[in-house]
């Protein structure tokens, strides 16, 4: 898949695990290898970015004997979902045209 | 490798790829993030080398963690990487340019800003030296101002006095006549056009006025003499008169009309003296006459 595309859709992919529930780095990854190709390199500047943006926030709890870093969405978070099932609705609806309509460019 | 390899590696990267921009809080923070992945890797009960190994290669993992946040191809970060540092390599190249361009620029603005304040500090000198002159020029005539000044004090205390002498009694009139002689007085005598067109006019009318009083001396003097010559006639015919008169009653005993011929000579001259005293005396008693009018009124 193209980067720049993919980027995109990380970021729709981690918030839409975090819209279910508030998680930590190696669950998101768990959550997402089954949809779409994520390493733990790729993650941490996509939650990265999306904390600097507002969209999500992070809070530590105590877990077995150590401190571990959660993340939470926000509102922002929930709405930036929103507008990304939006693109995606119009996206679809272009592949659909560009690549399923043979006689669209006729 | 061991995490803790993996670790010095990954920063190492970070510290190149970023050209050590990163903030050390930021490059914490990273370790940290692996510490936890790792962590919570363990629990699910993977070994060191497997957690590191599924990592990759730390400098992958550097390049991967500073991008935008896309699972790129190896190949295509090392592109990027490359990319960028060509990229980087020519902003370089320009900043120095430009860098180059601005240090020229900045010498010649040193030059003229150089010679710009050899020329300031030239008209500076000039403004200076003026000032001093003018500060000359003026405490010299502020001297002048202050002897002509100082000799006409003595005529405005004498205005002053006649003020006092001439006023109701009102005291604040007086004050104000002070002032406004004083004021204008010494308005006036600060005035060089003043004291040029009277000093002119003085050298002017010298001569017609020294003539005017040589000639009203002259007449008073003539006029006293008049008078004096009046009174000596006056007097001399009044006992020349007298004596005749005299002189001829006793020798009309001897001849009576030598004697009465005497006598009326006498008393002609007697009465002639008594003219000329009265021509004399007559206007003296009529000023006289006249300033009593004026004291009685």
């Amino acid at each position: 898949m193209d980067a720049q595309f993919k980027k995109g859709l990380l970021d729709a992919c981690v918030l839409s695990v975090l819209s279910k529930e508030e998680s930590y780095g190696y669950k998101i990854i768990s959550d997402l290898k089954d949809i779409i190709e994520i390493s733990e390199s790729t993650l941490y500047p996509i939650l990265k970015r999306l904390e600097a943006g507002g969209f999500l926030t992070t809070f530590t709890r105590q877990y077995g004997g150590r401190l571990r870093k959660y993340y939470a969405i926000t509102r922002s978070g929930r709405h930036k979902l929103v507008d990304c099932e939006e693109d995606w609705r119009e996206m679809r609806g272009v592949y659909q045209k560009i690549f399923e309509d043979e006689n669209i460019f006729k | 490798m061991k995490k803790s390899e993996f670790e010095a590696r990954l920063l190492e990267g970070l510290e190149t790829l970023s050209l050590d921009t990163l903030s050390d809080a930021e490059k914490e923070k990273i370790i940290d993030y692996y510490t936890e992945l790792y962590l919570d890797k363990a629990e699910t009960g993977m070994s060191e080398d497997e957690i590191v190994a599924e990592w990759g290669s730390p400098r992958d993992a550097a390049i991967k963690v500073l991008s935008d946040g896309a699972d790129d191809d190896r190949e295509e970060a090392k592109q990027t990487a490359k990319a960028d540092k060509k990229r980087f390599k020519a902003k370089s190249g320009e900043a120095k340019r430009l860098a180059k361009k601005a240090a020229k620029e900045a010498k010649a603005d040193k030059k003229r800003f150089k010679a710009e304040s050899g020329e300031a500090k030239r008209l500076a000198k000039k403004a200076a030296k003026e000032a001093k002159a003018d500060k000359k020029r003026f405490k010299a005539e502020s001297r002048e101002a202050k002897r002509r000044g100082g000799a006409t004090k003595e005529d405005a205390s004498k205005t002053r006095n006649e003020a006092k002498d001439s006023a109701d009694g009102g005291g604040s009139a007086n004050k104000n006549i002070k002032i406004n002689q004083k004021q204008g007085g010494k308005k006036m005598f600060r005035n060089k056009t003043f004291w040029t067109v009277y000093f002119s006019g003085f050298i002017i009318t010298f001569p017609l006025t020294a003539a005017l009083f040589g000639a009203a001396v002259g007449i008073a003097s003539a006029a006293i003499a008049v008078v004096v010559a009046f009174l000596a006639v006056a007097v001399s015919f009044i006992l020349g008169g007298a004596a005749l008169t005299v002189f001829g009653v006793y020798y009309a005993f001897i001849s009576f009309n030598d004697g009465v011929l005497a006598v009326g000579s006498g008393i002609v001259l007697f009465g002639l003296g008594l003219l000329f005293y009265a021509i004399v005396s007559l206007p003296a008693k009529a000023l006289r006459a006249g300033k009593n009018k004026k004291t009685n009124a």
